[in-house]
């Protein structure tokens, strides 16, 4: 009985712990670094979709980037319509997260670098972002344009004048 | 095939284009490009072999292939990971790659590199010299080299194609250098040394935004010479420098 119980509660100490692991994202660098290590290990990976979305037949590849490096990611199709904006110019894409095995030389896809996810979790939706030059720069503008047209009229002055 | 083809001297395409296919076989650059070509895809294959880097075959033709030539035709693609070349691929296929940027692409294109000109110039000219050796002086003729047409292989000639290359191996050991002062292991250093030498973009992670400002400087330099290929930077620096001479008398 006593026996029972020390199990129990041991059990009962462990599973918070291993959760906890499981939750904990492994760094795309980690991953790069440690790759024969990690190989074939199930990780979880978080970051900002970017790119484009390749769809090919019921799976699709995803580019995730952690902001450090980017890792494909082989997702089924289905879970690829979760996300709803994709990282570009002027927009910041959604934030994910994937529990997947990580492959270092993926067998399937000609020895890339990759990770296959079975589903994808939506952390955070993406946005526009304003992208609104720097007034700094329109002041460096309007001093150097002028200048750059003022030296281009000198020298085909000098030149019609030879 | 767009890495090759875009490569090539531009001389080279409208030959072909003219009708002249007969250029891609006899021209010393296509030649040159083919044989170390292969002999580099076979070291890079069987140093990634030796180290079991792929589970496959296929994938190690595929990737170690495509690095190498992205490299040659200093396209400067990437298709793994800039530290994967240092933590993975093993010290001979980083040999392979390195060589294949140094040597580069060919002359009158948009490739860096020694060229296959010189590479060509150079093979041809050890080949004349031992033949020299060998032969009896009655059965010595001139060598010639097919660049478009037939031309002599002299001695401006080949002094010339020296000149430079030697300049490219000072320059890359300078590289080298600068890159393992900075604290970086021999093969980063010489990587991305003849990375930054031959104009090709490969990294292997030297370059980033926390690498020191003095080897960002050093490598922009580096760049700027070997783009234009020395002679035209160290003939600016001497006039440079003798009308500041004058001014001064």
């Amino acid at each position: 009985m006593r026996l029972r119980r020390f199990a129990l509660l041991l059990l009962l100490l462990l599973l918070p712990t291993s959760a906890k692991a499981a939750a904990q994202a492994v760094q795309s660098t980690e991953l790069i670094e440690n790759a024969l290590a990690f190989n074939g290990k199930t990780v979880t990976y978080r970051g900002e979709v970017i790119g484009d979305i390749l769809y090919r037949g019921d799976s699709a590849w995803v580019n995730v980037s952690d902001g450090a490096n980017a890792i494909g990611c082989y997702i089924p199709a289905s879970e690829a319509e979760k996300i709803e904006h994709v990282g570009r110019y002027r927009i910041v894409g959604d934030t994910v997260e994937l529990i997947g095995v990580f492959h270092r030389d993926c067998p399937e896809h000609g020895g890339d670098l990759d990770i296959h996810a079975g589903s994808i979790t939506v952390l955070k939706k993406g946005r526009k972002q304003e992208d609104n030059p720097s007034i700094e720069l329109i002041i460096a503008s309007g001093i150097l344009i002028p200048c750059a047209v003022a030296a281009a009229i000198l020298v085909l002055k000098k030149r019609s004048v030879i | 095939m767009f890495f090759v083809i875009g490569s090539f001297n531009f001389a080279l395409h409208h030959a072909v284009l003219s009708g002249r296919r007969n250029e891609l076989r006899r021209n010393i650059e296509t030649v040159t490009f083919t044989i170390t070509l292969t002999l580099l895809t076979l070291i890079a294959t069987l140093g990634l072999m030796k180290n079991n880097v792929y589970t496959n075959i296929a994938a190690t033709v595929r990737k170690g292939f495509y690095q190498l030539i992205s490299g040659h035709t200093t396209t400067g693609f990437m298709t793994v990971y800039a530290r994967q070349f240092y933590h993975e691929w093993g010290d001979i296929a980083l040999f392979a790659i390195i060589l294949s940027m140094l040597l580069g692409g060919s002359a009158c294109s948009t490739a860096g590199g020694f060229k296959g000109l010189r590479t060509g110039i150079i093979f041809s000219t050890f080949k004349m010299e031992v033949k020299r050796m060998l032969l009896p002086e009655s059965r010595i003729s001139e060598q010639k080299i097919h660049h478009m047409k037939d031309v002599v292989l002299s001695d401006s000639i080949i002094k010339s194609a020296f000149l430079i290359v030697a300049a490219y191996i000072i320059t890359f050991i300078f590289g080298t250098l600068l890159g393992m002062f900075a604290g970086f292991p021999f093969g980063m250093a010489a990587f991305e040394s003849a990375s930054v030498a031959g104009n090709v973009g490969l990294s292997i992670g030297v370059t980033s935004a926390a690498m020191p400002a003095y080897l960002n400087f050093a490598y922009l330099i580096i760049m700027w010479l070997a783009r234009l290929e020395f002679m035209s930077v160290l003939t600016l620096g001497a006039y440079i420098l003798r009308k500041a001479r004058r001014k001064c008398d």
